[in-house]
């Protein structure tokens, strides 16, 4: 009889155990979490205007929907959202979204396809300004075909998803009435359908979102309460996360990886480069009009493997193509530039350039991130190997931005740079004139390998044209990286279920605290 | 000062300048040798001079050189302070640092001593709308922290050590012009300047040869104590990424550039950080020991 009690307890036990084993892995709604963000936030404009940059970007994927979103890197699938299926007619001319039904807005109103419409057009519309527009002038016509039925005719047979699905949240639904009501302080009252709503912004200081009771997507989000707050500096957001004051640090500098590493119930999270760190080159300005100049300086001159190795400890890889190795179509083309000083040399001898008649440029580089400045202090070394006089000039970062977005104004930039998906996500910059042509490269075969990639329905064709262009770019140094810039974000080991999207976008409705 | 000089000197009657000069040097050598920690500040002053003068003899590596083979290497015997991140030698970066920081330090005084000075005779001894329109402009500077001041002015200029030096000059300069005027407003009432005066002294050769020389009491003091204060908005001006540029060796960056990497190589930043701490301690016991020498109200 005892030895059967026994028997009963330990069954008893072991149930409990297991039913707790099974309890730590479920989804427990609930909880606020506290994010660390390093930067103030700017207006939620749902790219209706102006680039709001990655912190405002995070906050606002967690208010908007797109039509379609992508699934996590590297693999960066199309996949549904507001739409819940579509159907590509005419060999890419015509897409035809069905939207999920019954959606609403956090105002109230109900998301169809004239709401839908009206987001489409606002981005269309020059009036508005969109940094992003320049994604979707293939759009011909837009057109609500009933409530749920949303067509979209291209002027040609054009690729539409890749921009919608990944392209800086692609085209967020914005409620037309929000705006409408709220006037010109509408980006600072976001109303869209995602998965939690606007509670509280204070600039400098902090964004309180809170839970979407009516979220379209069953049973999400699962916390109740997203609290960012706007930490500046790393040391600081560092030790607030190691002693639990946070749950989440949505940037964290190289520097800080050796720490936060072999920090306890810390997790760091990582994943091939999406984004570069570049020493673009302008080729508006001489010498550097010259392909031998952008060889000798941003080819065979630059100690790639030095600079990965020393700026970045080794956490990641020298890179010649446009595409860090973590986009799905990126190609390693390191091989066609060896480091190589005395082809520098000799390149530069030809131009008229040696010791006693140097090259000389000046380095340009904003003052927010120091391993920008290690790079160039790197980079001049480099130069000086090469007789190559290179200056450095660090100024306050907003000033940085300027002289490269809007004057044009700079001979070598080093800087970090965004986050990409593919290669047309980049090709902005390939228009002579176009608004984010920053370094003035004008080759006819380029942008003609751009209306090919975007003309391409077929994936495969798509690849061939993306790696054409990275090779065309790197034979004629058009677009100097130096090597991939790897992304961290950590988080206290209760948080579960956080997918890692690098800077693409910044998730939480599936999110829970195990806490 | 004035003190000093009225007991050698009969009421009303103009001093003998050479000599109260003279006077006024020996007494005060005399006196400071008196105070161990105003002559310790003057020893590491002198060190810190000679270390600037002689960094690239005594410097073991090129501040700028890195040895990619000895990343963050603690201290050893061929890197006797360790490397930094880009495995460049710390101490010949420190040694090379000696220069920004003095160089920055002194010639900022020297601007503002320039342009202050002048201001503060005139504004001093001519009074009236002369006086007022100095004073409300360098009312308007003083309304503005100097630190703040210099950030707006560095990020106006580009960011240099020349500019450096004009931008922590600039905010200096009212400093030195209010000092002066209260000086030679005191001073102007002497019976020996009224003489001057009616004798037909021309005004120029009145107030910089028989004003002015009264008035350098305050403006030594005043000057030693803010060449530490000048390294420390340098240091954080470069800390800022507003000042020195890299790779220039300057204690403020290397201080900021390494910061994030204190808790597993504390000596990339524990250097800088001590280099900055005894410069101006240096500077702020030798000016203590000047005032208490020069101020007669602090030796009675």
């Amino acid at each position: 009889m005892q030895r059967r009690q026994w028997c009963f307890g330990f069954l008893v036990l072991a149930l409990l155990l297991g039913s707790s084993a099974w309890g730590a892995d479920t989804p427990k709604p609930g909880g606020t979490i506290r994010l660390a963000i390093p930067g103030d936030m700017t207006f939620f404009n749902g790219n209706q205007g102006p680039a709001p940059g990655y912190n405002t970007f995070w906050v606002w994927n967690n208010i908007f929907n797109g039509l379609v979103t992508a699934s996590p890197p590297p693999e960066f699938n199309v996949i549904p959202e507001l739409a819940k299926s579509w159907d590509i007619l005419e060999d890419g001319k015509i897409y035809v979204f069905h939207l999920v039904e019954g959606v609403k807005f956090h105002d109230g109103t109900d998301f169809d396809a004239e709401a839908a419409k009206w987001n489409f057009e606002r981005i269309l519309d020059p009036e508005v300004k969109s940094w992003v527009r320049v994604y979707y002038e293939d759009i011909d016509k837009v057109e609500a075909v009933d409530k749920y039925t949303l067509r979209i005719t291209m002027k040609k047979p054009s690729v539409l998803l890749p921009a919608l699905a990944g392209y800086f949240n692609g085209i967020p639904m914005l409620s037309p009435k929000s705006i409408e009501n709220h006037g010109k302080d509408w980006v600072r009252k976001p109303s869209g359908t995602g998965p939690f709503k606007l509670k509280t912004l204070i600039p400098g200081d902090r964004v309180v979102l809170e839970k979407n009771p009516d979220y379209f997507k069953k049973g999400l989000p699962l916390l109740d309460v997203a609290e960012f707050r706007i930490m500046k500096d790393p040391q600081t957001t560092m030790t607030a996360l190691r002693t639990g004051e946070i749950d989440l640090m949505m940037r964290v500098p190289v520097k800080l990886v050796p720490i936060l590493e072999r920090s306890k119930n810390v997790r760091l999270v990582t994943g091939p480069e999406l984004a570069p760190a570049v020493a673009l080159i302008n080729l508006r300005i001489k010498p550097f009009d010259d392909v031998r100049a952008r060889r000798a300086v941003g080819g065979y001159g630059l100690d790639r493997a030095e600079i990965a190795k020393v700026a970045f400890q080794g956490r990641t890889e020298p890179l010649v193509s446009i595409l860090p190795r973590g986009v799905p179509d990126a190609i390693n083309l390191n091989e066609m530039y060896p480091y190589d000083p005395e082809k520098s040399k000799q390149l530069l001898k030809e131009m008229g350039y040696d010791k006693n008649n140097p090259l000389s440029f000046t380095i340009l580089l904003g003052n927010h991130d120091t391993t920008l400045a290690d790079i160039a202090a790197l980079i001049k070394n480099q130069m000086a190997k090469i007789d190559v006089d290179a200056k450095i000039n660090l100024m306050d970062t907003t000033a940085v931005v300027d002289r490269l977005l809007v004057k044009h104004d700079f001979e070598m930039l080093v800087s970090g740079f965004g986050s990409l998906v593919d290669i047309n996500m980049r090709s902005v910059s390939f228009f002579y004139g176009a608004q984010s042509d920053y370094m003035g490269i004008n080759d006819l075969n380029l942008q003609a390998l751009v209306y090919k990639w975007r003309e391409s329905l077929d994936q495969a064709q798509r690849r061939q044209a993306s790696a054409d262009m990275q090779r065309l770019l790197a034979d004629q140094m058009y677009w100097v990286n130096v090597s991939g810039y790897p992304f961290f974000q950590a988080y206290r080991d209760y948080v579960k279920d956080f997918v890692f999207y690098d800077q693409t976008a910044f998730l939480l409705e599936k999110v829970w605290l195990q806490k | 000062m004035r003190q000093t000089l009225a007991v050698r000197t009969a009421p009303g009657v103009a001093p003998a300048i050479k000599t109260s000069r003279q006077s006024l040097f020996v007494i005060t050598l005399r006196q400071l040798v008196r105070k161990r920690t105003a002559l310790f500040g003057l020893g590491l002053i002198i060190l810190l001079v000679l270390t600037a003068i002689l960094a690239d003899v005594i410097a073991p590596h090129d501040p700028i050189e890195t040895f990619v083979d000895s990343l963050m290497a603690p201290p050893s015997a061929q890197f006797p302070l360790g490397t930094d991140m880009l495995g460049r030698d710390v101490l010949s970066r420190l040694i090379h640092g000696t220069r920004v920081s003095l160089y920055v330090g002194v010639f900022s005084l020297v601007l503002a001593i320039f342009v202050g000075i002048p201001l503060g005779v005139v504004s001093g001894y001519y009074g009236g709308v002369i006086d007022n329109c100095i004073m409300r402009v360098m009312d308007v500077i003083l309304a503005f922290p100097i630190f703040l001041l210099a950030i707006v002015i560095m990020v106006i200029l580009e960011p240099n050590i020349l500019n450096v030096v004009i931008a922590l000059g600039i905010v200096r300069i009212p400093i030195y012009a209010r000092l002066v005027r209260g000086s030679v407003l005191a001073t102007k009432e002497l019976q020996y300047i009224e003489a001057a005066q009616a004798l037909a002294v021309p005004d120029v050769r009145l107030l910089f040869r028989h004003i002015l020389p009264n008035c350098m009491a305050p403006i030594i003091v005043t000057s030693t104590l803010s060449v530490g204060t000048s390294i420390i908005v340098e240091a954080s001006l470069s800390f800022l990424g507003l000042g020195t540029q890299p790779p220039t060796p300057s204690w403020g960056w290397d201080l900021k550039s390494n910061l994030l990497l204190v808790e597993i190589n504390p000596w990339i930043t524990l250097f800088p950080g001590l280099a900055i701490f005894f410069t101006v301690l240096a500077f702020n016991l030798f000016g203590d020991g000047l005032r208490d020498v020069l101020d007669p109200r602090l030796k009675d």
